[in-house]
């Protein structure tokens, strides 16, 4: 029964993934080849590793910090990587190389994850404190990043405030070929430590008498679930929420062991993200919607509606 | 067999000794029930013996081996623990809880879950392996993590207040699942404040702690118990014969 509930979700993931090419305005004419395939195609493809990059990283994130609203873009992880790639644009545009962003991103989100796992494993922070402190680093780095902003000439403003609302346009396989090296080491490490994450879902504290290396896991699921978020931000810009609700959604539909939870939800972030941009396309096909503002638009009343689920659920 | 032994070991907080310089050897075998008054060190005594925290002083080994330099995996293999309250948030089906007790063994997820699913039927909660661990009853999940430490198969078993919270037959529950893990070999600690555990082993050892520092020591069949625990909770601890067995149950103040 478990098994054909997972090969079904597989199947509708991929349906959908693979579909979504077709979707919008109509392929005729002398350019459909080039829409196709240097445009819808590549899209698809950066939609589909930026999504299955955040919301794996998402899932990891709440199993690890042990809560339920814990994702990258709920504790400053996200705001991090954009505040690093960002401070690259505006400050040194002539390094911001995909290498180079990648590299800022990364620096950012490490920084930001790495201070709020250490304050939440040495138990200074609640779980409600964790998110406060999420929100007050997220505001920070978007005070900083707009600060930045000022600094930088009128076109180099426009860019950066596209690129901070997260949009996967883009032309040719260069940014999906980029990227898909980073979200296949991010993903398959987080699966890799999916039965030590198995283990600390059941208690932290037992976890380490069972054996596992608490610290050495959480380093690498934060080293992992950065190089994920920094991967996404630096080619798709901040897409918010994928990595809240993905993951959420995941749980809800196929209850799975909770080793699997990264892997398929990044399955499921890939085929949201897609279907988000397809979305967009086929409800204003004369304009460009960034899906940043989809998934923002989607996802906000999702975080409302397990916040209110949230309140009623007693741990035991 | 393998013994604990507690050289002049040591906590520490702000505001003085959780545990002072302590030295006790613990054999296996024969379970150690922990008892005294809140805050006298049980819990701290507990975490003291699974290196959970750094000493301030002494050593602590369990089988020769020095606690504080075991790896992670290794001190699996010696000594579990089962925290007073559960810190779980991720729900997750029973035998997948189960499952994940075994971590230390490295085995494929299917082997752990088939070991798993066996511990289950043994402590005859096969009814509960695919339930959510969200859906289950306080007496349910007790019954549960004890049996996630079959599960770890570790030397030794320390418990911190096990029947806690726990309505009369849950306890009864708890506590048959405990006498009957009593194996020879298996060392057990037991932290708690229910008398009604003091009779559920043969021949267990009875610590009395207060303000960190050892009470008394000695088997639950003394006939000074009684008195001993009144003195040491401030309480009057009464105690009667029924089926041959001797209980023990507070009746009032001093």
């Amino acid at each position: 029964m478990r098994g054909r509930s997972l090969l079904l979700f597989g199947l509708c993931c991929a349906g959908l993934i693979a579909a979504a090419p077709w979707a919008g305005p109509a392929l005729d004419g002398d350019n459909a080849r080039f829409i196709l395939t240097s445009l819808r195609l590549p899209r698809v493809a950066l939609a589909a590793l930026a999504g299955g990059s955040l919301a794996a990283a998402g899932a990891a994130f709440q199993i690890l910090l042990q809560n339920p609203l814990a994702s990258p873009s709920t504790i400053g992880t996200t705001a991090g990587a954009a505040l690093g790639a960002l401070t690259l644009l505006v400050v040194a545009p002539a390094s911001a190389s995909p290498t180079g962003l990648v590299v800022a991103a990364f620096a950012g989100a490490a920084a930001v994850s790495a201070a709020i796992t250490a304050a939440a494993a040495s138990r200074r922070l609640r779980a409600g404190d964790l998110i406060l402190a999420g929100v007050a680093l997220t505001v920070a780095a978007g005070a900083v990043a707009t600060g930045l902003q000022l600094r930088a000439d009128a076109a180099a403003t426009v860019a950066a405030v596209r690129w901070s609302l997260g949009s996967v346009a883009t032309v040719g396989m260069a940014k999906p070929t980029a990227l898909a090296p980073i979200a296949a080491v991010a993903i398959a490490w987080l699966t890799l430590r999916g039965r030590a994450l198995q283990t600390l879902a059941a208690g932290p504290e037992r976890a380490a008498s069972q054996g596992v290396d608490l610290v050495r896991l959480r380093v690498e699921v934060l080293a992992a679930g950065s190089l994920a978020v920094a991967g996404a931000v630096a080619f798709a810009g901040p897409i918010a929420f994928v990595c809240l609700i993905v993951p959420h959604l995941v749980r809800l539909t196929l209850h799975p062991p909770v080793r699997w939870l990264a892997p398929l939800s990044a399955l499921g972030g890939a085929a949201f993200l897609v279907a988000a941009d397809a979305g967009a396309r086929l409800l204003f096909p004369d304009r460009e919607l960034p899906v940043g503002v989809v998934t923002a638009a989607l996802g906000a009343p999702a975080l409302i509606l397990l916040l209110w689920r949230n309140r009623s659920r007693q741990p035991h | 067999m393998s013994a604990i032994e507690l050289h002049a070991a040591a906590l520490r907080s702000a505001r003085g000794w959780r545990v002072a310089p302590l030295s006790l050897s613990l054999e296996a075998g024969r379970p150690v029930l922990l008892v005294g008054p809140n805050g006298a060190g049980k819990s701290s005594i507990l975490r003291l013996l699974l290196g959970l925290e750094p000493r301030a002083a002494g050593r602590v080994t369990v089988g020769g081996l020095d606690v504080a330099k075991l790896a992670p995996l290794q001190r699996a293999a010696h000594l579990s623990w089962l925290p007073q309250h559960s810190d779980a948030v991720e729900p997750m089906r029973a035998v997948e809880w189960i499952a994940a007790a075994r971590f230390r063994f490295g085995e494929a997820a299917v082997a752990a879950e088939r070991q798993a699913r066996a511990l289950l039927a043994a402590s005859g909660l096969e009814h509960l392996a695919e339930r959510q661990t969200d859906e289950l009853s306080g007496g349910e999940i007790q019954r549960l993590r004890i049996t996630s430490l079959h599960a770890q198969e570790a030397a030794w078993w320390c418990l911190d207040e096990p029947t806690n919270h726990l309505d009369p037959s849950a306890r009864g529950a708890v506590t048959r699942q405990l006498a009957a893990a009593c194996e020879p070999g298996r060392g057990l600690v037991v932290a708690t404040h229910d008398l009604a555990l003091l009779h559920a082993f043969r021949d267990a050892r009875i610590i009395g702690l207060r303000d960190g520092r050892i009470a008394f020591d000695q088997s639950c069949t003394s006939p000074s118990l009684g008195s001993d625990l009144s003195e040491l909770y401030q309480t009057r601890v009464r105690e009667q014969a029924i089926d041959g067995q001797r209980w023990y149950y507070f009746a009032g103040d001093l």
